[in-house]
């Protein structure tokens, strides 16, 4: 018996040694690109053949990677190199300290000055920056040419403005059909947040003050804007129930020929094809009341300050967002949007294609989340608020004013 | 007849390794728990973080959900989980297939893999649940059903049940086999019909096994978190978060470590005060 | 009579009850518009082995392995451990014994969340972080009161005769209970050590936060992968799930009847 417990404990020993390499670089990847695993292996491979660094990659899950990065980045045992999303981590965990800044890094490299100014903020943090934007990409409006053709509409006119947008929805809304003109986001995640903002900044709102430091939505434009997103599934019924569906949805319905008109970026692209491969469909700037606005997203590489090869991982960084890398990548996927506009540029498939001639053009004007680190608790609240009102609950009067006091206690005023 | 001694020391070298090490494992972590529930951000010992918790809006709505979940949870598993143990226990032929099919599948799924079969079920548009009721006549329109809070909570409740009444069936099942057949006999012979055999015999006989499995289900209900957080998340609105769920979303998405601890504690206390209740009940039942 | 009612009713019973199940592996072999398609079909019109492909191609088989060794290492340490506690707590009476069993239950009251950053730091100081032992420790805190338990009633029903003669031909206690007690409770060691199975095998939170290599990684964590940003992968994961369901689902057929009878003597008894 003796024995028994002693050779288990030796064969458990060895169970339990770590197999860590010191000399290995371990890059976490999350988002959508985390799909993409062959041509991480490619590009991946090539970085080792040319520096003869060793790199472990992982692929996570989108729910999943937040939790476990933050487990590991609270822990100290992150990774070297990992991704980020634009939507306010970075401003977190810098402000939990788990991050390393990169202004040194940024400031000698050549390709700092290629990537889009007004992507900067999402990364930066009590003046400091934490971050490399690697992809980003813009919110519009994606819609399906078929369904524009058979209602009589020109595919090639889209609506600019939000009368337009309301005329257009509703002729190609047919309840009997189940076919809808427009799809509003309304569920308990971030693309309620980012819906509701493309039409507060289009009518002309804010969502907080230049500083971050009030809510700045609680304004007759807010609530414009407020009141017509909600209107649009309750009294205009141009929607499905949107307190199920998110964009990710419409644009499945879309691929079906179900719903017409919905939020996409360029990510859409390659699903709405492979959903449906005889799809017609465009973008354009999203319907707007004011002023054409857009939100923009993406994924940032950063630094965990728990590193032991911090070096190694900016070499990382910077050949994945450098040029040839971009180039190659472009070719590749078709996608997704490079933060450095020399690539935007010049990649061929850009070039050739219209809806991502688009995107540029609409991405210069694109707004920032803001890149504090309450951010996920003050998204929340916007999206409370635009549930209570499409649940009845209140009318957008009072749900605007309980948000604006909810985002005003959690900014700490 | 030589009776085995007693002996308190043989006894105390094979429990006390294990239990030590196990209870000086829950002391360090609870201690660590109630430390972090006590202190806010700067350091300071303070009583915020659980007065915050208990007027948090969302603290009632959590309990209350909470609480439907758990009792209609409960009543569907062990209810359903006695109708099959009733009906296997009836049959001979067959028994491996039948056991197999209704008792084991449901068990021997993954809780991730229960979560996202019965969220694409219940999926708007392309859910067959929608499908099946839709084209029966059922309903006239497809219901969102993880999109409108009750329908999402209704939702999570029929999953539960589907793959945790196996437990329950198990343990009836085993109790059922053991009642000796005299007493149905006796009863018999007493002229009982089926009904009165029934409430007569098996469920005096079964009380013992009820009780414990009541028990056991509530407690592994009200700590049930993959099939929530799979399905809905916690959403729509809050209409699916439990205490669970909510712990789990404060600490992760909100990292306020504090406040999650302070939550904790109170829901251990709540199922530490419903275990009591029930051994107290079930050391009655024993007794007599 | 009554039995026809009654195989009626399981027939019905078992036709729901395997519903979904019926409706994963269907949903597994669809192409994707079939999967998004409007009607709905209720079997693949196009058979597809894609989803199956793509899950292999990502290695899904090293996973598979990693989760068979981090199951089976726990059950078998958690039956180790948890059954000398377990006769004690059956045969003798000792002072602080209710106490004692009812701190064992301790850990078993408390949500799973609640632990993982504690633990996780716990691992990390004392360097078992990600590996397999230092996960296969946590989940033993929380498999083993459940086996004592219930290896107590099993030990319960068997009768100290047994023992007591085995002892009068010359045996230790301790070679009395291996030798004659253990192998008449091997029922008893099979449900209880296909129930620590299948929770390790099932398990996310703890795998997903405490192994952080890729090699190390389990089944839950692999199917994670495929809800993604802007849409789940439903086909990969259901494939993956598929296969993720058949050893679990495998050990408890074969188990079943051992099953049944361990629950007899099991958590009904004092």
């Amino acid at each position: 018996m003796k024995r028994f417990l002693v050779l288990s404990f030796i064969i458990l020993g060895i169970l339990g040694a770590s197999t860590f390499n010191a000399q290995t670089l371990s890059v976490w990847i999350g988002g959508h690109v985390a799909e993409l695993d062959e041509t991480w292996n490619e590009v991946i491979s090539k970085f080792e053949d040319n520096t003869g660094i060793k790199v472990e990659v992982q692929l996570f899950g989108f729910d999943t990677y937040y939790d476990h990065l933050v487990t590991a980045l609270q822990g100290g045992v992150g990774p070297d190199l990992a991704f980020a999303d634009l939507g306010g981590w970075v401003p977190t965990f810098a402000s939990q300290g788990w991050l390393e800044p990169l202004d040194d890094k940024l400031n000698s490299w050549d390709g700092t000055n290629e990537i889009w100014e007004n992507l900067w903020p999402t990364v930066t943090y009590e003046g400091k920056r934490y971050g490399l934007p690697w992809y980003t990409d813009a919110r519009l409006l994606l819609y399906n040419k078929k369904m524009f053709r058979d209602a009589g509409l020109d595919p090639e006119n889209p609506p600019k403005t939000w009368e337009e947008f309301l005329y257009t929805a509703m002729k190609l809304t047919d309840p009997s059909k189940r076919v809808y003109g427009y799809g509003v986001s309304g569920t308990k995640t971030e693309h309620t947040t980012l819906g509701y903002m493309i039409f507060l900044y289009s009518a002309g709102g804010k969502l907080l003050t230049d500083d971050y430091s009030k809510a700045a939505f609680n304004t007759p434009e807010g609530l414009r804007a407020l009141k017509f997103y909600t209107d649009l599934a309750l009294k205009y019924n141009v929607s499905p129930n949107p307190l199920s569906y998110h964009e990710d949805d419409y644009r499945n319905l879309m691929a079906q020929n179900r719903v017409a008109m919905a939020v996409g970026g360029p990510w859409s692209f390659p699903l709405i094809e492979s959903a449906n491969p005889d799809i017609e469909y465009g973008v354009s700037i999203h319907p707007y009341a004011v002023t054409q606005a857009s939100v923009l997203g993406g994924w940032a590489l950063v630094i965990p300050s728990s590193s032991k090869n911090k070096e190694g991982a900016w070499e990382l960084a910077s050949y994945l967002t450098s040029y040839e890398t971009w180039m190659f990548w472009v070719e590749q996927n078709h996608g997704p949007m490079p933060t450095r506009r020399d690539v935007a540029r010049d990649a061929p498939y850009f070039q050739q294609n219209e809806n991502w001639q688009v995107i540029f053009e609409a991405f210069p004007n694109a707004i920032p989340r803001p890149p504090i680190p309450e951010w996920p608790q003050v998204s929340e609240q916007i999206q409370i608020m635009v549930q209570d009102v499409l649940l009845g609950n209140s009318t957008a009067e009072d749900a605007i004013k309980k948000a604006e006091i909810n985002v005003n206690n959690i900014l700490g005023n | 007849m030589l009776k085995i001694s007693k002996n308190e020391k043989t006894a105390y070298k094979m429990v006390l390794p294990y239990v030590l090490i196990i209870v000086s494992l829950i002391v360090f972590l609870l201690t660590l728990n109630i430390y972090l529930s006590f202190t806010n951000n700067e350091g300071n010992f303070t009583f915020s973080n659980y007065i915050e918790a208990i007027k948090d809006p969302v603290f009632l709505i959590m309990l209350k959900n909470t609480v439907i979940w758990t009792i209609c949870s409960v009543i569907g598993q062990l209810s359903l989980g006695l109708l099959v143990a009733i009906l296997l226990n009836q049959i001979k032929k067959g028994e491996v297939i039948f056991r197999s099919i209704i008792l084991i599948l449901p068990w021997a799924t993954l809780d991730i893999v229960a979560g996202v079969t019965w969220k694409w079920m219940f999926n708007d548009m392309y859910g067959v649940i929608n499908d099946i009721l839709f084209r029966f006549g059922f309903i006239s329109d497809y219901i969102s059903w993880l999109g409108q809070p009750k329908t999402a909570l209704a939702a999570v409740i029929i999953a539960n049940i589907w793959k945790g009444f196996s437990l329950s069936g198990l343990f009836f099942l085993a109790g059922l086999q053991a009642i000796p057949v005299q007493l149905y006999e006796a009863a018999e012979i007493d002229g009982a019909n089926v009904f009165q055999k029934f409430t007569h015999v098996t469920i005096p006989q079964l009380k013992p096994i009820l009780i414990t499995t009541l028990m056991f289900t509530t407690i592994w209900t009200i700590n049930y978190f993959p099939l929530i957080y799979t399905m809905t998340g916690g959403g729509p609105g809050y209409g699916t978060e439990t205490f669970v769920t909510y712990i789990y979303r404060i600490n992760f998405k909100f990292l306020e470590y504090n406040k999650s601890a302070a939550l904790s504690n109170i829901l251990f206390l709540i199922i530490l005060f419903i275990s009591i209740l029930y051994i107290k009940v079930l050391t009655k039942e024993e007794n007599s | 009579m009554y039995k026809i009612l009654s195989y009626f009713l399981l027939i019905i019973i078992s036709i729901i009850i395997a519903f979904p199940f019926y409706w994963l592996i269907v949903t597994s072999f669809k192409t994707y518009p079939e999967i998004y398609s409007y009607p709905l079909t209720y079997y693949p019109h196009d058979v597809t082995f894609e989803h199956f492909k793509e899950i292999m191609r990502l290695d899904i088989g090293k996973y598979f392995i990693n989760s068979l060794i981090v199951s089976i290492t726990t059950s078998i340490l958690s039956l180790i451990i948890a059954v000398l506690p377990a006769y004690a707590f059956s045969r003798f009476s000792f002072r602080g014994k209710n106490s004692l069993l009812t701190s064992v239950l301790l850990f078993q009251m408390f949500p799973m969340v609640i632990f993982l950053m504690p633990i996780f730091n716990l691992l990390k100081n004392i360097g078992l972080l990600d590996t397999y032992l230092g996960l296969i420790l946590s989940y033993i805190a929380f498999t083993t009161p459940i086996t004592i338990i219930f290896l107590r009633g099993f030990f319960i029903d068997i009768p100290e005769s047994l023992e007591e003669a085995a002892m009068i031909d010359g045996c230790s206690i301790f070679q009395a209970f291996y030798k004659i007690i253990l192998p008449l409770t091997l029922p008893g060691i099979a449900s209880v050590g296909t129930y620590t199975f299948l929770f390790t095998w099932s398990e996310l939170l703890y795998s997903m936060s405490f192994l952080l290599s890729k090699s190390k990684q389990t089944i839950p964590t692999f199917l994670s992968l495929f809800v993604g940003q802007y849409q789940t992968r439903w086909g990969p994961l259901f494939a993956g799930s598929l296969l993720a369901t058949i050893p679990p689902l495998i050990i408890f057929i074969i188990l079943q009847r051992y099953f049944i009878k361990g629950l007899t003597s099991g958590a009904v008894k004092e």
